[in-house]
């Protein structure tokens, strides 16, 4: 019975048309994850498979634990670019060719801004250029010492959490294990950035083809039929369910993998065991950018599953496949509308609603926490677990409520 | 082999559409007739278990139906009288989808649909989409559908609507060879389709049966007589005023009429057997004559 509910699903223009919008979709997102720009030593900027290998050549360089010795060494070697002649000039291309000479280290001299701001949530691009070798020493005590200074200053982080989730952060910043190991971490970098565009789409496709799961009966007057067979109600109405889940499945990890495959075979899949904050600098979580990856396609999966579920439960209600079809758009744009206008209001809740699984690579960043009782847990593994209990009690939701349905 | 109907009333806004109907079904051919709105289609409805009843019971051999469930769904084949149907699929791909439905495993259920399709003369166009067969085409994978279980119950809800007369013909005599010993219960309005197959006829109106029976016990049992006689054209409008008028023919020498009266309408009238057209017309006069020219 799976089988012809897969047939009635991707037998419709509709449907076929939904994979061809999916796949179109990401070949455009694969297309802009993949354009990686790489200035040469003449100060021109390259795209292509050449310029990504140049590129990552000059970044393994720098490959290793980022300790202090080679904090001093990235601070010395950004010096020496920025006393050489075409640092100083006024002319672009001089500048361009000055830039080509850091690429290899810009993703630590990025760090490097960031750990020796000003406050915790400023950041300045030049900051780098200011420091001295014996500077490097300070590289991990500061990320802490900005975030203590930031929760404690009164109207910034101060208002903003309870004791518990301050220590949690601090604990959390304190115990992560340095000095961090460093290496080319391009194919992460923009599987990350890139991520959130192709699991929304594939939200909303799913969501689209989900919608006509249970509704297609009714619009096709084919309902009379099934419901007066012998297994209509109950098996055939269970293949609705077994079909969504297994579209959504199949659909969702072909369109990640396919992305995440392309991405980290191109631009390469070194520095799966650095830690996230090479990447995202203010993390509080502790993980590495291999297991981002994996939250990241978990949360998607989840999200995906949760959308279309929600989308097959108002189907398989309502009998209308419009209706249905717009439950993904509004649960994943209206939250950040929502955000706009009533961020302190709403922030709670909204950081719970299941777009948010839809963009773990962001989440990742964020100090969006839950206390419960004494104990502080974030966002990311509440959201996990939360929805992994959620989602599966909305199939069997869609079942009971369409084998009872009635026709007039 | 029985299916009870006691009582049964069903309500959609305070308006009964089945009013408080019972009676008794078993093996046959039973022709359900009555005008739109009647209440048949609510009627089968309920007895295919897709509307259940306000009020009033109906069960199988003893056994409500909806407690059944899948029990007595197994013994169902059912025809709406909107079919629909997957555009999609091919017309095999839609009989054994349906078989899988109706709980037949994959290989008795491809030789089924083989016999099903050859029956209703569908064999050739077995590859073709559902949604490129003709009317007729789709009426008769409809039936096919119906009969895949080899149903104890077939219902058949206006399976004749919209088609042209030459199909009507072709899908009457299909019923009739796929009426054996089972019960069949066949709704219309076009009192032809279920005149010369139906052991049993049942006149609805307004949610109730106002009569049931045999054909011949039908014709037999209205108080009227049908009468032949000619009239000037120009009276015609003053006789259908009048009387019960069942036929118009106009002949060189006037009009025709055929009317149906206790006594003869005019001197010379001359009498002629009462048909199921004139019960019909006797019960449904008004609402016949206003909903649809079929009769």
């Amino acid at each position: 019975m799976v089988k012809y509910e897969l047939k009635k699903i991707f037998g419709r223009p509709l449907g076929r048309l939904s994979l061809v919008v999916l796949a179109a979709a990401l070949a455009v997102t694969c297309f802009f994850a993949l354009r990686v720009p790489y200035v040469n030593d003449q100060g021109e900027t390259e795209y292509g498979l050449a310029a990504i290998h140049q590129l990552r050549v000059a970044q393994k360089a720098w490959a290793g634990p980022l300790d202090e010795a080679k904090l001093r060494a990235v601070i010395e070697a950004n010096n020496a670019v920025n006393a050489s002649p075409e640092a100083q000039s006024d002319d672009v291309q001089e500048l361009n060719m000055a830039f080509s000479r850091k690429q290899g280290f810009n993703p630590i001299r990025d760090l490097l801004n960031s750990a020796y701001a000003e406050g915790f949530r400023t950041y300045d691009y030049y900051r780098a250029d200011s420091l001295t070798p014996d500077d490097a020493t300070a590289f991990y005590e500061n990320r802490v010492t900005l975030l203590a200074d930031w929760l404690a200053a009164e109207g910034e982080g101060e208002d903003q959490f309870t004791p518990a989730e301050k220590a949690w952060l601090l604990d959390q910043y304190r115990t992560l294990k340095s000095p961090w190991q460093m290496d080319c971490f391009l194919g992460w970098q923009q599987l990350f950035e890139y991520a959130p565009t192709v699991v929304m789409i594939t939200a909303l496709v799913l969501g689209f083809l989900a919608a006509g799961i249970f509704s297609c009966e009714g619009q096709w007057r084919a309902d009379a039929i099934f419901f007066t067979t012998r297994h209509g109600r109950d098996k055939g109405s269970a293949a609705k369910v077994w079909a969504g889940v297994l579209v959504v499945t199949v659909l969702y990890w072909l369109a990640f993998l396919i992305f995440s495959g392309l991405v980290l075979g191109v631009l390469g899949a070194d520095g799966g065991a650095c830690p996230i904050q090479v990447y995202l600098w203010k993390s509080p979580y502790q993980v590495t950018l291999r297991q981002s990856w994996l939250l990241i396609a978990l949360g998607g999966y989840l999200g995906c599953l949760f959308l279309s579920a929600v989308t097959m439960l108002v189907s398989a209600k309502t009998g209308s496949g419009m209706v249905s079809a717009v439950i993904p758009f509004v649960l994943i744009f209206l939250p950040a509308l929502l955000l706009g206008d009533m961020r302190d209001l709403l922030q709670a809740v909204l950081g719970l609603l299941p777009d948010r699984l839809l963009q773990f690579s962001r989440q990742l960043t964020y100090f969006d926490l839950y206390q419960f009782g004494d104990r502080v847990i974030p966002a990311v593994p509440l959201l996990l677990g939360m929805y992994s209990v959620l989602t599966p009690l909305l199939f069997p939701a869609c079942h009971l409520i369409y084998r009872r349905k009635q026709l007039r | 082999m029985e299916l009870t109907i006691n009582h049964l009333t069903k309500t959609f806004q305070n308006a009964p559409a089945v009013d408080d109907l019972t009676c008794t079904l078993s093996a046959g051919v039973y022709g359900l007739l009555g005008v739109n709105g009647a209440g048949k289609t609510t009627l089968m409805r309920m007895l295919c278990t897709l509307l259940k009843p306000t009020a009033g019971s109906i069960t199988w051999d003893g056994a409500d139906i909806f407690t059944l469930g899948g029990d007595y769904r197994r013994l169902l084949g059912y025809l709406p009288q909107d079919f629909g149907f997957y555009p999609d699929f091919t017309v095999r791909d839609y009989l054994l989808y349906i078989a899988s439905l109706k709980g037949l495993r994959p290989g008795p259920a491809k030789a089924r649909a083989e016999e099903l399709l050859r029956q209703v003369g569908l064999t050739e166009a077995r590859n073709k989409k559902m949604r490129k067969l003709s009317g007729g085409m789709k009426r008769r994978a409809g039936i096919a559908q119906a009969m895949l279980n080899d149903p104890r119950i077939l219902i058949l809800d206006e399976p004749t609507a919209g088609l042209d007369p030459r199909e009507r013909i072709r899908f009457r005599n299909l019923i009739s060879e796929l009426s054996q010993d089972r019960l069949v219960l066949l709704s219309t309005h076009i009192v032809a389709d279920v005149e010369s197959i139906a052991g049993e006829i049942l006149l609805m109106k307004d949610g109730r049966l106002v009569s049931s029976g045999p054909p011949e016990a039908l014709t037999a049992g209205i108080p009227v007589r049908a009468w032949r006689c000619l009239v000037p054209r120009e009276e015609t409008a003053r006789y259908e005023r009048t009387f019960r008028v069942s036929n118009l023919r106009p002949v060189p020498q006037g009009m025709e009429l055929r009317i149906l009266s206790e006594t003869p309408p005019i001197p010379g009238a001359a009498e002629e057997p009462v048909t199921l057209e004139d019960v019909f017309l006797y019960h449904f006069g008004e609402q016949g004559g206003n909903d649809h020219g079929e009769i």
